[in-house]
């Protein structure tokens, strides 16, 4: 297994706008990425350049520190899923996991015991001698990737390997797919525009929209930490609570008050504020910023606990239980902010409530750069 | 139910008056290749009659019923099969790349060039055969094998370009980048992986194409000799300023279809959805 950096990789189709637009990012040896965004967004192409099915437009890739811009697929030594599993029509199961090793003329004795070894540790030692066209799509999935893993490749990439998976399996399917790399320590690149697959499984996630990169960072990361609006808006289910208003900084008080109604504001004393944050926040004093809560952190609660800090009073429009826990809907001012609460809650749709974020939990970005104010 | 009944045949109906309408030629050239020379232009025609071979035997040489010596028919055959061939082997050797370029590459002008290509079935063959026959005969190509498969290009190409591309299309890229991965090279992949599966829809664009070379008449007409001419035209000359030899035709008609429909009913399953699906894309 190997390292894979990529320094300012560019593809061009042709078009004016490049589809990847200086991707730069570096997969430790073993470690697990993720390539996270929307679709359309470069993702797959990159992935793709580093396969070598896609020619670079400027830039370069290298795969265990040597150079592979002009090298073959073949010639690179990765193995890679695809979404449509690409399994071989013609061939058996056994012949379909068997492929790369025969390609690479490895001994019959040494490809019977691999194939044997992955099919079992992928529990599919049944299916050997079927043919792909009678699998239900969960049994495709790990052929495939059988077939990914029984060449130790420099680099293993995957390209939406769950997205054609049924729902019902899919979660077992990405838990197999993390156990995996917690056993063979490969190096994983993968490939989804969902966010949930992309949290459970990576070690770093690139989140990337348009062709640029918008983050790098840990699940941790882009969940409290987001670089800027896509990342925030893109990164949590459901997706955070993101408000234009005003912000002001005097009288020992900061408040961040609606746009749309300036009455309505979040307020907080300046005396529970870290120094870092006031002096951050201070250049934006009079200006307008994004306020950004993330629904989990948002609490509801009675409308008489208005009066506290960072609280606004709304109306519950819907509240549903989900099990774990409960997710309601509240407008204020034609606003509808999300927040996650108990799974039942004493309130009915309806009546008044108080909307609190706490100053830890919240968020504020700039509207005119989309990032984060940092402090 | 009784009106399903009737419906039903009516259907039976239609049918049977349509297999009348297609089954009725062919039927009567084979009656026809069987008759003696008096049968054949007999007034009414004759349903019942004495079978003779006297026909087929004269178009191998082995009788002699008329202008024609079987030697002659036999190089028109022989010329046909020439020509057919020559001309599905050398489309292949260029469309195949072709059709497989317009499936998978992305290029400039790619829609553009497939129609031009397409556009050649379009133009009806004789408003080009006065020039074409200048050229050939300047060319020296006048009269020979390699000239008339060169023309025939103009049948076979478009044809064998457009179906094989829509075969081609229909398998998932993914399986090609697939073993790419895997370790095979392109053309590895081409000829081991994207050419298997494709088999079925090369066979039968090959025999349509084949078919069609086979039956055409201008241009062995116009740019070919004796030499080269093939059975569609050779069949001309059993008109004679005299008479005309409707025996040995009729025979010679049931021989030059007899590869065809061979060849046909062989890939009959694959021709049909070829044909539909080159029809649609």
């Amino acid at each position: 297994m190997a390292k894979v950096e990529l320094e300012n990789v560019h593809k061009n189709y042709g078009a004016k706008e490049d589809a990847v637009k200086g991707a730069t990012f570096t997969c430790e040896d073993g470690e697990f990425i993720v390539l996270l965004g929307p679709s359309g967004c470069g993702k797959t192409t990159t992935l793709r350049m580093i396969t070598g099915l896609e020619s670079i437009t400027s830039g370069t890739i290298r795969l265990g520190g040597r150079v592979v811009n002009n090298l073959t697929p073949q010639q690179r030594n990765v193995a890679m899923a695809f979404e449509t599993y690409a399994l071989y029509p013609p061939l058996t199961v056994y012949e379909n996991i068997a492929f790369p090793l025969q390609v690479m003329k490895r001994s019959k004795a040494e490809i019977d015991k691999r194939v044997h070894e992955v099919a079992a540790s992928l529990s599919i030692s049944d299916i050997l001698d079927k043919y792909p066209e009678g699998l239900a799509g969960g049994q495709k999935q790990r052929v495939s990737l059988a077939r990914a893993l029984v060449r130790e490749p420099t680099v293993f990439l995957m390209d939406e390997p769950l997205s054609h998976v049924d729902a019902d399996v899919r979660y077992r399917a990405r838990a197999e797919i993390k156990h995996i790399h917690t056993v063979s320590h490969a190096t994983m690149i993968y490939v989804t525009h969902d966010q949930v697959e992309a949290v459970a499984l990576a070690d770093r996630v690139v989140v990337m929209d348009l062709g640029v990169i918008q983050q790098i960072g840990t699940p941790l990361d882009l969940y409290y930490r987001p670089a800027n609006l896509f990342v925030a808006g893109f990164i949590g289910e459901p997706p955070m609570n993101l408000i234009p208003c005003n912000l002001t900084l005097d009288g020992g008080m900061l408040r961040a008050s609606w746009q749309s109604r300036p009455d309505l504001e979040w307020r907080y004393q300046t005396e529970n504020i870290p120094e870092t944050a006031l002096r951050a926040l201070q250049a934006h004093h009079n200006r307008p910023v994004v306020f950004g809560v993330r629904p989990q952190r948002l609490a509801l609660r009675a409308p008489d606990a208005a009066s506290s800090d960072g609280s606004l009073t709304g109306k519950l429009l819907v509240h549903e239980f989900l099990g774990k826990d409960g997710i309601a809907q509240a407008e204020v001012d034609g606003t509808v902010l999300e927040c996650i609460t108990a799974p039942s809650i004493p309130f009915q749709a309806g009546d008044l409530v108080s909307l609190s974020a706490a100053f830890e939990d919240v968020l504020f970005f700039d509207p005119d750069t989309t990032r984060r104010i940092e402090y | 139910m009784k009106e399903t009944k009737g419906k039903l045949l009516l259907v039976y109906l239609g049918m049977l008056l349509l297999g009348i309408y297609i089954l009725a030629p062919v039927t009567w050239i084979v009656m026809m290749s069987f008759k003696s020379k008096i049968d054949v232009i007999s007034v009414p025609p004759k349903f019942i009659f004495t079978p003779t071979f006297d026909n087929y035997l004269a178009l191998f040489g082995l009788g002699k019923v008329g202008l024609l010596t079987g030697t002659t028919f036999l190089s028109f055959f022989k010329n046909s099969l020439i020509l057919a061939l020559g001309s599905v082997l050398l489309s292949i050797v260029l469309g195949m790349p072709a059709a497989y370029a317009f499936a998978r590459l992305r290029f400039k002008a790619k829609e553009s060039l497939a129609f031009t290509f397409l556009s050649f079935r379009f133009v009806p063959e004789i408003t080009i055969i006065l020039p074409l026959y200048v050229i050939y005969q300047k060319l020296n190509l006048y009269n020979t094998y390699t000239g008339l498969i060169l023309v025939y290009q103009l049948i076979s190409l478009p044809f064998i370009i457009w179906m094989m591309r829509s075969y081609f299309e229909e398998i998932p890229v993914a399986i090609e980048q697939a073993a790419r991965t895997d370790g095979y090279s392109w053309g590895r992949t081409f000829f081991r992986m994207v050419l298997p599966l494709a088999a079925p829809g090369v066979a039968a664009s090959l025999v349509l194409a084949f078919i069609f070379c086979w039956n055409n008449f201008i241009f062995g007409l116009m740019l070919g000799g004796t030499n080269t001419q093939p059975v569609t035209v050779g069949l001309l000359s059993f008109m004679g300023t005299n008479e005309v030899q409707w025996g040995l035709m009729a025979a010679a008609t049931v021989i030059a279809v007899i590869p065809l429909m061979v060849l046909a009913l062989s890939v009959q399953r694959y021709m049909v959805r070829g044909l539909t699906l080159g029809a649609v894309k």
